[in-house]
């Protein structure tokens, strides 16, 4: 069964920062809290970042990058994961290109 | 008769520049001794600068060192631009927060100057009432200032995002400027206020500033904080840095400054605790906007990088500019000025830029 999570309705409209020290709506929380228990049913999960406002690369790597950090590999995040972005879709490559860039920094 | 100084009726730490407005006017003959603003009070020329700097210095060290009560005295100020503006509400605070009532202030004569203060939302800043209200209700970010660790920062930069959506209407490149911001603001607490690196000066755990205005179909940001500074963070904490200036067997506040930007171009910086913010914004200014700026002021240097409109047949034309200024900066400001976004460009990832 497909898992639906959006940023802006199910965690905060103006999600801030990596780390826990950064703020409660981080991007390390959203990860642990949503998108890891998610993933960790082996099911499909979709996480739409329409309306959240203001994304940073940080919140965004800790989240997806993070992943990888988390003990997920690229391959299967590939099969699982699927970013929905409607007002900025530039967003879905941003994010594989930091989980790419965590696979690789993981391997070395 | 000599005039008394007023009575300090504002305890608390946010409180008594131009609280005195009324009590007092230009430099008082008795009370706390004056600290004239300079004419210009804002960077410009390299004088101008010099001066706004080193008046901003020499209320810190009035204040807080030799324990001195202090008068600005603001009456002769014909321009009063938003960095000096900024700096100025940012110090008073800082002041406030350590020596409660010991800074007193009087308004600018020059109706603009006055009118600029208030527009910018210095009184509010400070903590106190401004002297006029005004009805302004477009154009301007009025200065914020916060914490990272008891606020919602992100919240508390929506303003930005408004005011980019109201100057630009395009929701997409307004996310993006906002969220460029946000990643300047995770980087001065990642960074700026890094608990391993010594205090940069007292009761400035975290605090940082902001404030915005458009114009002609430009939006300029400004950022501030009173962290550790850049020359000092960056050759710490960031490897690219670190490997640029490993050539150099001494190096300048502006070398440093240049490497960070340098290194937007050479690294994927999405990674952990590689500094985001700056290469965020460089990259939007670069790859999204028709034109921009993007000012770093840090210690005694600064990078300047600008980007030139296309005039056609000509393309944008993007340059740098190092600079080194005689007074110090005790803290790191972001000057960004964000142009109309380029029609039909899709977003790029800001880090190929």
């Amino acid at each position: 069964m497909m898992r639906d999570l959006s940023v802006s309705r199910d965690f905060s409209e103006f999600p801030f920062g990596r780390y826990p020290e950064h703020g409660p709506f981080n991007g390390q929380r959203f990860r642990d809290e949503f998108i890891k228990p998610a993933l960790e049913q082996d099911e499909p999960v979709t996480v739409d970042l329409t309306g959240a406002r203001g994304l940073a690369p940080s919140f965004l790597e800790e989240c997806f990058g993070g992943l990888i950090r988390a003990g997920f590999s690229e391959n299967r995040l590939r099969q699982l994961l699927t970013i929905r972005s409607d007002n900025d879709p530039s967003y879905i490559d941003e994010i594989w290109d930091y989980v790419h860039d965590a696979a690789l920094a993981t391997a070395h | 008769m000599a005039r008394k100084p007023p009575t300090n009726r504002w305890p608390t730490a946010r409180q008594s520049f131009l609280a005195a407005t009324s009590q007092f006017r230009g430099v008082p003959t008795v009370g706390p001794a004056p600290l004239i603003a300079p004419v210009h009070l804002d960077f410009g020329t390299a004088s101008q600068t010099g001066r706004t700097l080193a008046f901003i210095s020499s209320l810190r060290k009035r204040v807080l060192e030799k324990q001195e009560r202090v008068a600005i005295d603001l009456s002769g100020c014909e321009y009063i631009g938003p960095i000096g503006m900024l700096l100025l509400a940012a110090e008073v605070e800082r002041c406030n927060a350590i020596r409660p009532g010991n800074i007193w202030g009087s308004e600018p004569e020059d109706e603009l100057a006055a009118f600029g203060l208030a527009a910018m939302g210095f009184h509010k800043a400070i903590g106190i009432d401004p002297p006029r209200e005004l009805d302004i209700d477009s154009g301007f970010v009025q200065i914020v200032a916060g914490t990272a660790d008891t606020e919602d920062v992100a919240r508390k930069l929506a303003p930005v995002a408004d005011l980019a959506l109201e100057t630009w209407g395009d929701q997409r490149f307004a996310n993006r400027v906002h969220g460029a911001l946000n990643e300047a603001l995770t980087n001065v607490i990642m960074h700026a206020y890094d608990p391993a690196f010594p205090k940069a000066a007292p009761a400035s755990d975290g605090r940082w500033w902001i404030a915005g205005y458009a114009d002609e179909g430009q939006a300029t940001f400004l950022a501030l904080d009173h962290g550790v500074g850049i020359p000092v963070s960056a050759p710490l904490k960031n490897r690219g840095v670190q490997s640029y200036l490993s050539e150099f067997s001494s190096y300048t506040d502006e070398q440093v400054i240049f490497s960070v930007v340098a290194d937007e171009g050479r690294s994927r910086t999405g990674l952990q605790n590689h500094g985001k913010g700056i290469p965020a914004m460089i990259a939007l200014v670069k790859d999204l906007a028709e034109s921009g700026m993007v000012w770093i002021v840090s210690g005694q240097g600064a990078y300047l990088l600008i980007k030139e409109a296309a005039k056609p047949p000509l393309p944008a034309r993007i340059y740098g500019i190092p600079v080194k200024y005689a007074y110090p900066l005790a803290g790191t400001l972001i000057v960004w000025k964000v142009g109309r976004p380029i029609v039909g460009e899709q977003s790029e990832k800001p880090h190929d830029a």
